[in-house]
């Protein structure tokens, strides 16, 4: 007899597709000759029939059509039940003789209920989140725990739109799932989250604040409104900081651990790098007691995405890149700028008028490095139109490689975020610069000697000092 | 993705079930000396159908087609020559006043609104309805806050 299912053979390279499991299934199925068209013509049926009793309660019976978007939408919604109820299977071909012998709207309301204690399950992780919250100053963080995800809980709809995952979680996730959708999406970010708050929840919130700004500095960013996780920030450093026999907790390394830690990579090849990087990660483990394998194993998965990343700033000598330097330990730099001293908006006119009655470049610079002690001051000086041309060469070139360095983090900023210590200066076009004095300031690089560069470099990729002198 | 157009995705077997339901119509029409044959229950079917794909739109049911006929046969500008012709531009007309409303009108009161322009101020005409009366209504309805559907 034709039972409609041969013995399924669905191989473990089995092309089915975990966010679209029905549909998968029944295609590959009929494709292989494992589903038989009976089933399929049922199941189609069938999902055409709670469609069609979803238009009609979306409708409240009013209207027996609707546009094909939302159709769709609830179809999908339909599918996402099925898929929920379906993929529960250990394998496909169980999956597939449920679909021919069960009745499918059966299997929907069992899907559906899936969906629901899934709803309510991540409703009690996200309470506990907001329980156990960070005190830090991530906008992105406290967005999505204050107003992102009480969103999305209030308007979820398990019924039309269960697929949904409309929501301005912004936060990263060191490993996030984007391609499941819906409650099932929400369920993973919270698990993941979850285990990341516990983990940075060990390190003392005060070094976890000083490491941010250190991180902040470094991009020459307001670390507060980036797009960092923190998860990543601490662990990587936390890495580090147990390779240099620091303890695990203490997120610190100063820029005498640094060249030791640059000395012990020294000569290694990728490979022993790797196992040092997991060395310290059992020992991190160990130290900070995580007891929890989940956890062990989500930062098991980090020495992937950190290695090609760590390999790469060794090879280019940008190791501050990757590693955070604590400020404090940093050597004292002279600096010729103090944000405590900024000149008043009527002595600011005057010595611009000043400025402007100056012949030349040179005098202009005596002038303004005479008169000018804050960088705020500096940078309003040279957008004060009034310099010209080579002008502003000549002022650049009154000033130490700790100066320039301050002002090519500002030209660069974007290149620097986003390339670290791999960055490109680019061509001025490239960079789409307005202000004139930073398309002279790189004129003024291309200029620059390498050595010069590597000079100034040195002072880019090195933490200031936390005195506010590098900021405006 | 399963098809969605309900007619094409349920095949021949409701394509003739729904064709006997709408010449199940004539039993009540034809005290109006209005009849409709096989051939245009099927025309106004297969016109309803490139209506809603026009419109880009789903039907679950042919209720708007049977309650269209049902209503207007006692109109007195319907007449027996162009009786299927006038159920498909009514039909054309329901599914364009739905998408541009945004659906913020059932189909009952759609139908008996249109009946009403139908045989007053249009006279009949289903040009007039669809471009002046149902033109104006639509607007109405799209600043109406009065809104029955939960989203879209």
């Amino acid at each position: 007899m034709n039972t409609g299912i041969e013995k399924m053979t669905f191989s473990k390279k089995t092309p089915i597709e975990p966010n679209r499991y029905t549909l998968s299934l029944l295609d590959y199925g009929s494709q292989i000759g494992v589903i038989d068209q009976h089933t399929i013509d049922q199941v189609q049926i069938g999902i055409l029939s709670i469609l069609k009793g979803l238009i009609i309660k979306y409708t409240q019976g009013k209207s027996t059509s609707l546009k094909v978007e939302t159709t769709e939408s609830i179809l999908v919604s339909v599918l996402y039940s099925l898929d929920a109820r379906l993929s529960g299977f250990p394998e496909p071909g169980d999956a597939a003789e449920y679909l021919r012998i069960q009745n499918i709207e059966y299997i929907y309301q069992e899907g559906l209920e899936l969906v629901n204690s899934c709803c309510m399950a991540t409703r009690q992780l996200f309470q506990q989140i907001v329980d156990s919250k960070l005190n830090i100053s991530l906008d992105a963080y406290n967005s999505t725990i204050d107003e992102a995800l009480p969103a999305f809980f209030d308007n979820y709809d398990p019924i039309f739109s269960a697929q949904d995952t409309i929501t301005s979680m912004d936060y990263p996730l060191l490993f996030d799932d984007t391609e499941t959708t819906g409650i099932y999406y929400i369920e993973q970010y919270l698990e993941k989250l979850a285990m990341e708050n516990y983990f940075c929840s060990l390190f003392p919130p005060d070094s976890v604040e000083k490491l941010l700004v250190n991180y902040g500095q470094i991009y020459c960013i307001d670390y507060k409104e980036t797009l960092l996780n923190l998860f990543e920030v601490l662990l990587t450093n936390s890495i580090f900081s147990v390779l240099i026999g620091n303890k695990a907790n203490d997120l610190r390394i100063s820029p005498h651990q640094f060249e030791l830690l640059k000395q012990k990579f020294h000569g290694l090849d990728q490979t022993d790098c790797s196992s040092l990087i997991s060395q310290a990660i059992e020992t991190l483990i160990e130290e900070l007691n995580i007891d929890q394998s989940a956890l062990s194993n989500y930062i098991g998965r980090y020495p992937a995405l950190l290695m090609p990343r760590f390999c790469s700033a060794l090879e280019h000598n940008n190791l501050m890149n990757v590693i955070i330097l604590d400020s404090q330990e940093n050597q004292p730099v002279d600096i010729r700028w103090n944000e405590g001293n900024i000149i008043d908006d009527e002595d600011f006119r005057l010595m611009v008028d000043q400025i402007l009655e100056c012949l030349d470049g040179a005098g202009k610079a005596a002038l303004i490095n005479s008169s000018i002690h804050s960088l705020r001051d500096f940078i309003d000086v040279l957008e004060a139109d009034c310099l010209f041309d080579d002008e502003y060469i000549a002022l650049f070139k009154t000033l130490g490689a700790l100066e320039l360095s301050i002002l090519a983090r500002i030209v660069f900023a974007e290149e620097l975020r986003t390339g670290g210590t791999d960055y490109s200066p680019g061509s001025a076009e490239e960079k789409q610069l307005e202000m004139p004095w930073q398309i002279e300031f790189l004129r003024y690089w291309q200029g620059l000697s390498s050595e010069k560069i590597r000079d100034i470099e040195y002072h880019m990729f090195s933490s200031f000092p936390s005195d506010g002198s590098s900021e405006f | 993705m399963i098809y969605l157009d309900i007619y094409r995705s349920m095949g021949g077997l409701l394509n003739q079930s729904a064709i006997c339901q709408v010449l199940m119509t004539n039993q009540k029409t034809q005290r109006h000396g209005l009849i409709l044959t096989a051939d245009e229950a099927r025309e106004i079917m297969e016109a309803g159908n490139l209506s809603l794909r026009n419109y880009n739109r789903v039907e679950i049911d042919i209720d708007v087609i049977r309650n269209m006929i049902l209503t207007f046969c006692d109109s007195p500008y319907m007449n027996s020559q162009d009786y299927a012709s006038t159920i498909i531009d009514l039909v054309d007309i329901f599914y364009y006043v739905k998408n541009e409303s945004e659906d913020r009108i059932s189909d009952n009161d759609l139908i008996n609104i249109m009946k009403d322009f139908f045989d007053k101020s249009c006279r009949g005409s289903t040009e007039l309805l669809k471009n002046r009366e149902l033109a104006l209504l639509t607007r109405i309805l799209k600043q109406s806050s009065d809104y029955y559907l939960q989203e879209e």
